[in-house]
């Protein structure tokens, strides 16, 4: 028995999860994730590179890695000794400017065969501000329907601050990584 | 570089093939489960399986998930209830004393077992029916499953008896949990007052009975017995059964019998009180310790355990669980807690958010603190637990990782219940587990344990400086072993180590823990030969760097350190580590690591790798290197150790060079000492014997650097280091030669440029003599070295190198003297020659002189011949084809005078021009015959260009598929150079279309190549060429370019793009027209023969050459005429069978000329070989089937007759016996038709004439046909 079947083991014993965050610069994903660690979320900078953080989430531990939507992203997709388990795709639903950027951007990580056994959620971020598109606006510009059948994906309109719709999507995504990974019990 | 890329892509490639495995998969599942659920739907409609090949379907592809059994999770409820059910149902049904219910439950059990080996036994259980009245049920069927046991026991699986077997006791394992007291449910027992108090019922007697059983067998229901037993004996109303059960096992254990149900059954006993004390209550198992444990410690010292690394790891779980049992159950105070936060729950309402986070980090400050560190310490620890301890780190040791894996748990675990300065011990026996005396395993076991504590917070933070220093050092474990090392899997959980550091020690408790790790870390991942450490140690520091915020150049680092760029070895050395060592702090271990441990590792190839890793460092500290890196390297080139000694050789070299190129000036002494490197090693003689062929090529590559950078040398070592290159020049390994060729290069152009001529002229002279050395060693160095003289080497006698060379491209006229490699060096030599020549010479005068065009003539006329006749070298030694490495050194060696030719074409034409505006023509001083020519003097002309392109495209459908590519590329070159138009290419617009210019070109597969080149067919000029290459392809021995080749030319021949019917006749003909040709260029040459008769014969068989009108008789005759010329004699079965399938083909055609390969047939079923003769009869059989002309029609019956009977293949004499009874049934007299063919009669006088038939028929039908 090698190391890696070892960690494997552990890893699931434990029922760790591996979670990417992704989107373009500025959509709010280093927000997303201090909301919901419960840091103070009124200083942010944007992020080079990557963060990661831990968060426990029911019996799940959750290793988010937040990557900064201005680098490229290659180098995190995967290391030795673990893959990645989810995708979070957040958007900045009041930049409609770049939406069409963010499509293009979305569509080629998808096309990643190294990511595409992991459950995607889709954020549309930002939903606090008045005006902006809702999510099954953002679902027909990124024509999600159109996605590969064997992808589980989900999108969901949050705001990173008043924390609305993001428990709604992590739970989401933590279910439907179990479901995969570990047993339905 | 390109090579470097190529290997990156591939090791990608291959990650690639792996890790899509599972999303591959995943995709299928989805198909596939429709095939499962309609097979599963009939099952289940029926009850029962009515074909069991639905089981091995389902088997077959449930079985294929094994990895990724939780893609079938979500399924499992689905498949294992109704299945469960039907067994449940049909056992009641039927009754367990039918032996029908065996045969249906048995390949029912078969799926659901193969969901237990892929998904786990628990998820597969949680759907098993479980009801109180299912036990007994359960029981009885397992007792009838144990009882039918057959003899077969080794291929049960097969039937689906130990499926059956297994699936019954897990549903047992579910069903023994019942809630009521099992006497209850006994139904044997008419009456619940017949037992005394725990007095074991029938039914659970019968349970023990055959779990017992089961625990001495080697299949899989072993463990499962031992599951049933852990979950029935540790039931509160089981005491008794449960210590008459430990008594059966101290029973078991301590008995010394040696044979393999003993041995099984030690396992099974063992495995099963490691999952009672795993089920059990405390209160229940303590009284068992003291002899279990005794048991288990004398066991694990007997020879059983030292030989079964199994019953160790389950003896492992058994102490661990001895040991936990022992303890009394607390989580530590003491323990260390990560700072992790949860995702708040209460997330929509943001005020409460604040208030709940504070109460979170409260809390774990508070467990941080050492509160109760004091109440701990009085914790009372039974004695047994230090035994118990001390078992467990002799298991950290133990040879095999399974053992080791299940000890660093146990300590892990048991830890965890202990106190502080307890736990401080345990640490300190695991550290003492990293001391130079002990083994790899115990270092490796170290590491795990080390992570598991670490897991477990039971590390504090405190301890880490003594833990450190022992990771970095196992970090770069690595144990010469004989010519290997070991020590990777060490490392690798070394960085492991620090990855479960990074996510168990919060970031701030981290930070100057990874600083010490950082160098090491990279190092590693840099530096490392194994691919799993480089990336184990670049995820270790990702995964600390991400979880720092802000780490000196992390982000950078892990964007050019990752899983994808490390998976190449030579882009980790030489280009990963290249952009880290410019930061802060990193340089200085990565020169240590080369220094230490890779310049002189065992494997050759990372020795030369660290060498050129080493040199690209230089430019970040040149001055470093060469005060401290050089002056450590230089005395290593005398090491006593080969390994040691070759890697500072080539260190030193490339330090030098690499010194040399970023301009820095050597000083005097460092100079000297560099010279005096090969003369100390020559000295030392440390290139003789063993290891010395690795030193020569090493020393080649240091003269080679040092010459590069002109470092100053004595005559007299100039001397020695000439002489040393010559002597590997001639040696027999080429890797030496090439190295010595290349340093010669160098040093010539260094050392001896500026020397006397005197010396110049004997080098040349040397060189051009050992060409004809008997030696052939001598001859390949020789005639390498010759090329890369420099230009005043070679000027003054450039005529007679140029001469020899031609020479010695020649195959050899003594077969003894023959040797490709000679000749392939010959042929390399003589292209760079001609190109020093050419461009020596422009550098000194801007105009030609008459020498100059004696030499492009030479090139023209004798170089050019030499490389064509190069290119039709098909010399075969037992290695193969190795004339093809001479055809494509000649590939590329035409191409290279072609550019020349053309150029000085291109520069003479322009000074033409000039000539006629000035006044005195410098050709004036050339020869009456040259200045004659002058202006219409083209080198390259229509003949070169149509050779060349005829050639090369030869090349490009022969058979090798390594030519036909390197000939396709080449054609490309020429076709579209950039410098310089190559004139008179014929039919050049339609090459252009075949090889377009810009065209993701395939060369190397055939249905690209074949298809696209078989169309310069069209053209006469390259028709023949093109043929003679492809009936190699064609009737080749390779199926598949068979197949591919001869599809593309009946395509072509049939017209597949046009459907213009006299289009296809011509190309009929012309093609007849050429096949002609090569049966007369390649006379009795086999090579060429026997493939082309095999595509002859296939192409009669597709009937093509059938309709060729007044053509056809003609080629048939010419074709029969040239197989009576090369059949004669042949001994090759493949020719001669050829041959028989096309006489065959042709007697049985209507035109008159069948007769003439009638009697051809008829011939050979006297030939001498009986084979032939009895192909020939065949031959014959089919013809007079279906030709009725030859034979007069009341005699075919008894000619038939005559061919079927006879024993061809049997006596000689008897086949020409009833040859002559056939020849007079037929009427055929042995005369003239007969004797052409006869292989064995009247050899003199026939020969000549039938050379004048060949000859007329060929020109006769080349007349007809208009060419
Ligand atoms: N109104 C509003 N602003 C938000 C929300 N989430 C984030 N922002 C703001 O958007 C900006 C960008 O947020 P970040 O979290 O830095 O975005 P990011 O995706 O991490 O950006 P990069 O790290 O550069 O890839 C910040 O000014 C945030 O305050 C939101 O839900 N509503
Ligand atoms: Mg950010």
């Amino acid at each position: 028995m090698g190391l890696l079947s070892i960690i494997r083991k552990i890893k699931r014993k434990e029922k760790e999860m591996r979670i990417l965050m992704v989107g373009l610069d500025n959509s709010g994903k280093t927000t997303i994730v201090l909301k919901i660690n419960g840091e103070d979320t009124s200083v942010i900078s944007p992020t080079l590179g990557f963060n990661i953080k831990t968060i426990t989430y029911q019996k799940y531990t959750l290793n988010i890695w937040d990557v900064g939507g201005q680098k490229t992203i290659r180098s995190y997709w995967r290391n030795y000794f673990e893959q990645t388990d989810g995708l979070v795709w957040v958007v900045d639903s009041s930049d409609l400017r770049r939406l069409d950027d963010c499509k293009l951007e979305l569509d080629n990580l998808l096309k990643e065969e190294r990511l595409s056994g992991a459950s995607l959620l889709i954020l549309a971020n930002k939903q606090d501000i008045k005006g902006v598109l809702t999510p099954e606006e953002i679902a027909k510009v990124l024509n999600l329907e159109a996605m590969d059948k064997s992808r589980h994906w989900q999108i969901v309109g949050c705001s990173a601050y008043t924390g609305e719709g993001l428990l709604e999507g992590f739970d989401w995504l933590v279910q439907d990584i179990a479901s995969r990974i570990y047993m339905l019990d | 570089m390109e090579a470097i890329e190529e290997t990156a892509v591939t090791m990608n490639q291959e990650e690639d093939e792996l890790e899509s495995k599972e999303t591959v998969l995943q995709k299928y599942f989805l198909q596939e489960w429709n095939t499962v659920k309609s097979l599963l739907d009939d099952i289940v409609s029926k009850s029962r399986v009515s074909n069991p090949s639905s089981v091995h379907r389902i088997r077959s592809i449930l079985d294929k998930y094994q990895e990724q059994g939780q893609l079938l999770e979500p399924y499992l409820e689905t498949i294992v209830s109704p299945l469960m059910n039907i067994i449940r149902s049909r056992t009641i049904e039927l009754g367990v004393a039918s032996n029908e219910i065996l045969e249906i439950i048995k390949p029912i059990c078969i799926i659901v077992y193969t969901l237990v080996t892929v998904c786990g036994y628990k998820s597969v259980i949680k759907f098993f029916p479980h009801q109180v009245s299912d036990l007994e049920l359960a029981v009885s069927l397992l007792e009838k499953c144990h009882h039918t046991n057959s003899v077969t026991s080794l291929r049960q699986e097969s039937t689906g008896e130990m499926e059956a077997k297994c699936v019954t006791l897990l549903w047992l394992y579910i069903l023994v949990l019942v809630p009521f007291d099992i006497s209850t449910v006994d139904t044997s027992i008419a009456n619940n007052d017949d037992l005394t108090e725990f007095e074991l019922s029938p039914l659970v007697l019968r349970i023990i009975g055959f779990c017992k059983d089961y625990l001495s067998t080697a299949g899989p229901m072993r463990t499962m017995a031992g599951l049933v037993l852990s979950r029935l004996l540790t039931r509160p109303d089981m005491p008794k059964a449960f210590t008459s059960f430990v008594e059966w096992t101290h029973a078991v254990m301590s008995s010394v019998t040696e044979d393999l149900l003993h041995h099984l059954q030690l396992l099974g006993v063992v495995e099963a009180l490691a999952a009672i004390f795993k089920a059990g209550s405390r209160n229940l198992l303590l009284d068992a310790i003291p002899v279990v444990w005794n048991d288990t410690s004398m066991l694990y010292k007997s020879s059983d355990a030292a030989r079964s690394p199994l019953l160790r790891k389950y003896l492992m779980k058994l102490t661990q669980r001895i040991g936990l049992t022992s303890l009394p159950h607390r989580l530590p105070t003491w323990r260390y807690m990560g700072r992790v936060a949860k995702l708040n729950v209460s997330l929509n309402t943001s005020n409460k958010i604040d208030q709940s986070n504070l109460s979170v980090n409260d809390n774990n400050s508070n467990s941080n603190e050492m509160l109760d560190r004091e109440e701990d310490e009085e914790m009372d620890v039974p004695e047994i637990v230090e035994e118990i301890i001390e078992m467990l780190l002799s298991g950290l040791r133990d040879m095999d990782t399974v053992v080791r894996w299940s000890a660093a748990k146990g300590i892990g675990r048991i830890s965890a219940h202990l106190t502080s300065s307890l736990s401080q011990e345990v640490l300190l026996s695991v550290l003492e587990l990293f001391s130079p005396g002990e083994g790899d395993g115990s270092w490796h076991g170290g590491c795990l344990a080390l992570a598991e504590l670490a897991r477990r917070g039971l590390l504090l933070p405190a301890s880490l400086p003594k833990v450190v220093p022992v990771i970095l050092k196992a970090l770069h474990y690595d144990v010469r072993r004989g010519p290997h090392s070991v020590g990777s899997h060490v490392r690798d959980a070394a960085a492991y180590v620090c990855w479960a550091f990074g996510r168990a020690y919060y970031h701030t408790d981290m930070r100057s823990i990874l600083e010490e790790f950082a160098p090491h870390l990279l190092t590693v991942a840099c530096y490392d030969r194994e691919v799993n450490c480089r990336r184990a140690a670049a995820a270790a520091f990702q995964e600390n760097v991400g979880r720092q915020g802000n780490y000196p150049y992390g982000i950078d680092i892990v964007n050019t350190a990752d899983y994808f760029s490390l998976s190449s070895r030579v882009n980790s050395y030489l280009h990963v580590a290249d952009s880290i060592a410019q930061y802060e702090g990193y340089l200085f271990p990565f020169v240590d690591d080369l220094l230490d441990r890779k310049i002189c590792h065992w494997d050759k190839s990372l020795r030369e790798l660290a060498a050129k890793a080493l040199a690209i460092l230089v430019k970040y500290d040149p001055q470093y290197f060469v005060s401290t890196v050089m002056e450590k390297l230089i005395p290593c080139t005398l090491s006593s150790d080969l390994c040691m000694r070759h890697g500072a050789t080539l260190a030193t070299g490339e330090l030098v060079l690499a010194l040399h190129q970023c301009s820095f000036a050597l000083p005097s002494d460092k100079q000297k000492s560099l010279a005096g490197v090969v003369p100390a090693i020559e000295k030392a003689r440390l290139y003789r014997g063993k290891g010395g062929e690795i030193m020569r090529a090493a020393v080649s590559r240091f003269i080679e650097c040092i010459s590069i950078s002109e470092v100053v040398l004595s005559e007299k070592i100039k001397r020695s280091l000439l002489d040393t290159l010559n002597e590997n020049l001639r040696h027999p390994n080429s890797q030496i030669q090439n190295a010595a060729v290349n340093g010669l290069k160098h040093f010539i152009r260094a050392y001896l440029h500026a020397s006397d001529n005197k010396a110049t002229i004997d080098v040349t002279e040397k060189y051009l003599n050992m060409l004809t050395d008997a030696n052939v060693a001598v001859r390949r160095g020789s005639a390498l070295a010759i090329g890369v003289l420099p230009y005043e080497l070679l000027a003054s006698k450039w005529r007679n190198v140029l001469l020899k060379l031609c020479g010695s491209c020649k195959i050899e006229e003594n077969p003894e003297d023959r040797d490709a490699e000679a000749r392939v060096n010959a042929v390399k030599g003589l292209t760079l020659v001609c190109e020093t020549l050419i461009n020596g010479r422009k550098d000194t005068a801007t105009s030609f002189v008459e020498d100059d065009f004696s030499l492009f003539i030479l090139i023209k006329n004798e170089v050019m011949m030499s490389l064509f006749k190069a290119l039709d070298d098909y010399s075969v030694d037992n290695r193969g084809d190795v004339g093809s490495w001479v055809r494509e050194a000649a590939l590329d060696g035409l191409e290279k005078c072609t550019y020349m030719l053309c150029k000085i074409d291109k520069s003479v034409c322009l000074s033409g021009r000039s000539d006629e505006n000035e006044i005195e023509p410098i050709t004036h001083l050339s020869t009456d015959s040259v200045h004659k020519n002058n202006q219409e003097l083209h080198l390259f002309d229509k003949n070169l260009a149509t050779n060349l392109v005829g050639g090369i495209c030869k090349q490009a459908v022969e058979k090798m598929d390594k030519l036909r590519e390197a000939a396709a590329n080449a054609l490309y070159r020429i076709l579209y150079n950039q410098t310089i138009y190559i004139p008179y290419i014929p039919f050049r617009e339609k090459l252009e279309e075949i090889i377009p210019k810009e065209a993701d070109a395939q060369w190397a597969v055939p249905s690209y190549s074949y298809p696209r080149f078989i169309q310069l067919f069209q053209y006469g000029c390259y028709s023949r060429d093109i043929l003679s290459g492809l009936v190699t392809s064609v009737g080749g021995l390779q199926d598949s370019l068979k197949r591919v080749s001869l599809s593309a030319l009946l395509d072509y021949l049939e017209g597949v793009e046009s459907e213009d019917i006299n289009r296809i006749t011509s190309r009929i003909n012309m093609l007849s027209v050429d096949i002609l040709w090569v049966l007369q260029q390649y006379k009795k040459c086999d090579r060429v023969i026997v493939p082309t008769l095999k595509t002859i014969e296939i192409l009669f068989s597709k009937k093509i050459f059938f309709n060729m009108e007044a053509h056809t008789p003609a080629f048939f005759a010419a074709v029969l005429d040239s197989l009576s010329f090369e059949l004669k004699g042949s001994k090759d079965f493949s020719k001669l069978y050829a041959g028989i399938s096309i006489l065959g083909y042709i007697a049985s055609v209507q035109e008159p000329i069948n007769k003439r390969a009638f009697s051809q047939l008829l011939n050979f079923l006297g030939h001498r070989y009986p084979k032939i003769r009895k192909a020939s009869a065949e031959q014959l059989y089919l013809v007079l089937l279906e030709n009725g002309n030859l034979v007069a029609e009341d005699k075919i019956d008894k000619a038939l007759e005559i061919i079927s009977e006879t024993c061809w293949d049997s006596d000689i004499d008897l086949a020409k016996h009833q040859r002559l009874n056939l020849n007079q049934i037929i009427g055929v007299e042995v005369g003239p038709l007969g004797n052409n063919s006869d292989g064995t009669s009247r050899k003199t006088s026939s020969k000549n004439s039938t050379d004048l038939d060949e000859n007329a028929s060929y020109s006769s039908l080349v007349e007809s046909s208009g060419f």
